[in-house]
């Protein structure tokens, strides 16, 4: 009982320093993102913008309510939070796509 | 250049926390291992060159062994110092014949000796053919079913054979490696050791390292059956598969290439065999002392590993296995090598690139909390191993952590980077590192051999 306890203590203080520490660089991460994104919209509308990132080939599309849509900075500023976000996830998914292409290559 | 530094740092990052989480929730108490009526034959092999000053410390080890089938074969390998004389005069050896397979090639033996008092223990008295030739000569006389590997710096824990003999019932280990201590952070006598954090700062950057080497990568590879390597200070085999893999071949880094060599076997012809790490059977060792000593033991060891990964470049995945290939390429090979130069260069661009140097910052407070966290996750395994500290040496460690990573850590890169410039340079170079004999903080086997060489 006192080991998982221990276990579970370490493993929710782990999470919450890594959360913590990910989340104060944010936004260091994405201004240092620059040039590697390059977005084209696509299509547009009044509620909603669809916009592709050309370098990545990531599509994202942001629902916009009547306030955002109002100003340009409330528009730039959802889509800046959007590039963030796919841009840790592109890491990932650029990571697990190099595992999987190893492991059927050599084993096929 | 910003989205390969990130997906580096990903793969680095998925280890680290396999590295920490795996055994911390594998691990739950020590398993005690008592001595049994069924015990297998064991054979220990001490490869000796030049070491007059410590094998008196690893043949005590020997004598306090809490088991009784097993015989030592200690192979001086051409030493030019009193090694043998020693022998011959604290054993009371005299010469003797033993059988041998005749199935490994090797030096040729000048002569076999026997001990009058102990006879457990015998003597190949070769020319020097290197650690791996010894290692040959040794598995070829041996007559026992498993066959444990030990440096002439390591001194057995007593119950360690008991440990070996309870695993080795399971028919589907062929080999394993066991927990390699460092001597110098104990104290007392060898069957109620003590571990104590008072000792120099070099040390305690090793205790750690070893710690968290051991208990945390050993274990986590032994879950994903993906152990590269068996340290050659403290491996056991059976004794089959080394003759099946034609014994070790003669290389600077011969304990890895027979861990490779293991594991291609298992892939081609033994599917559900594998290798573990046995943490409940100890080795204490004498850790290197001072700075240049370790820096000839480090590159010792990073250009072993330059050596096998490119002997088996052709091997990997096929031969070795999906998770094996993963660790070494990965883990050990991009994260350990090329990013040793990586970090250098990456570290250098993203300061000198105005604004990101934040991202570096970022990088580094992760790095620092994964550092951190490992140490501190290994001292919780050890403690659940039986290796309690005292509270004052708790304080000590709480306090040299953090320290230890923003200083001696940094060792580790240099080491790195110059092991591979060096290898690149002179691959078969072997620089020897001094050994004062001092294995323990105190023993009587220190007091013995003051007088044995006054």
């Amino acid at each position: 009982m006192k080991t998982e306890l221990v276990n579970i203590l370490l493993l929710v203080t782990f999470v919450f320093l890594f959360s913590s520490i990910v989340n104060y660089y944010y936004d260091d991460f994405a201004s240092a993102m620059d040039g590697n994104v390059d977005l084209l919209v696509e299509s547009g509308s009044a509620d909603s913008i669809k916009m592709i990132d050309q370098k990545n080939r990531e599509s994202m599309e942001l629902s916009l309510s009547e306030e955002q849509a109002e100003t340009d900075s409330n528009v730039q500023a959802q889509l800046y939070s959007e590039i963030k976000a796919n841009f840790i996830k592109s890491a990932f998914t650029i990571t697990s796509r190099i595992f999987t292409k190893l492991y059927f290559h050599f084993e096929t | 250049m910003m989205i390969f530094t990130l997906v580096l740092f990903t793969v680095f990052i998925i280890f680290q926390v396999l590295y920490i989480f795996v055994p911390l929730f594998v691990v739950k108490e020590k398993r005690e291992y008592i001595r049994t009526k069924d015990e297998k034959a064991i054979t220990i092999l001490i490869p000796a060159f030049n070491e007059e000053k410590i094998i008196m410390n690893c043949i005590e080890g020997v004598f306090q062994l809490d088991y009784e089938n097993y015989e030592v074969i200690i192979i001086n390998d051409g030493s030019r110092d009193q090694t043998k004389e020693l022998l011959i005069k604290e054993l009371k050896m005299n010469r003797c014949i033993k059988r041998s397979v005749g199935a490994l090639s090797y030096n040729q033996i000048k002569g076999l000796y026997k001990s009058t008092v102990y006879p457990k223990i015998t003597m190949i008295d070769k020319d020097n053919g290197g650690k791996a030739d010894a290692l040959n000569s040794g598995i070829d006389h041996s007559e026992s079913e498993i066959v444990i590997t030990l440096d002439a710096d390591s001194v057995l824990d007593p119950n360690s054979l008991n440990v070996i003999n309870s695993k080795f019932n399971d028919q589907y280990i062929l080999a394993a490696g066991g927990m390699v201590q460092i001597g110098q952070g104990f104290y007392g006598k060898l069957k109620n050791l003590k571990p104590t954090f008072y000792t120099k700062g070099l040390i305690k950057y090793q205790i750690i390292q070893y710690l968290t080497d051991f208990y945390l990568h050993r274990l986590t590879q032994t879950k994903f059956q993906s152990m590269t390597i068996i340290a050659g200070a403290f491996g056991v085999f059976r004794k089959s598969i080394l003759l099946e893999v034609g014994g070790y071949r003669k290389t600077v880094g011969e304990d890895m290439d027979i861990t490779l060599r293991c594991l291609t076997l298992i892939k081609a012809k033994y599917k559900k065999h594998k290798l573990v790490f046995i943490p409940e059977a100890i080795c204490y060792t004498e850790c290197p002392s001072s700075f240049v000593d370790l820096y000839k033991q480090r590159i010792r060891w990073q250009k072993a590993f330059l050596d096998c990964i490119l002997n088996y470049k052709t091997a990997f995945f096929h031969k070795l296995g999906i998770a094996p290939s993963i660790y070494l390429l990965f883990d050990s090979f991009i994260l350990g090598t090329i990013n040793a130069f990586f970090t250098i260069i990456v570290c250098a661009t993203l300061v000198a690139t105005q604004g990101n140097y934040m991202v570096a910052l970022a990088f580094l407070s992760v790095t620092f909390l994964l550092a951190t966290y490992r140490s501190i996750v290994a001292m919780v395994i050890s403690r659940r191993f039986g290796l309690k500290y005292g509270i004052k040496d708790y304080l000590r460690i709480s306090w040299f952590i953090p320290y230890e990573i923003i200083t001696y850590r940094l060792l580790g890169l240099i080491f790195v980077t110059f092991g591979t410039f060096m290898y690149i340079k002179n691959k078969e170079g072997w620089d020897v590192s001094k050994r004062d004999g001092n294995s323990f903080q105190t023993t009587p086997v220190r007091e013995r051999m003051r007088k044995v060489s006054s």
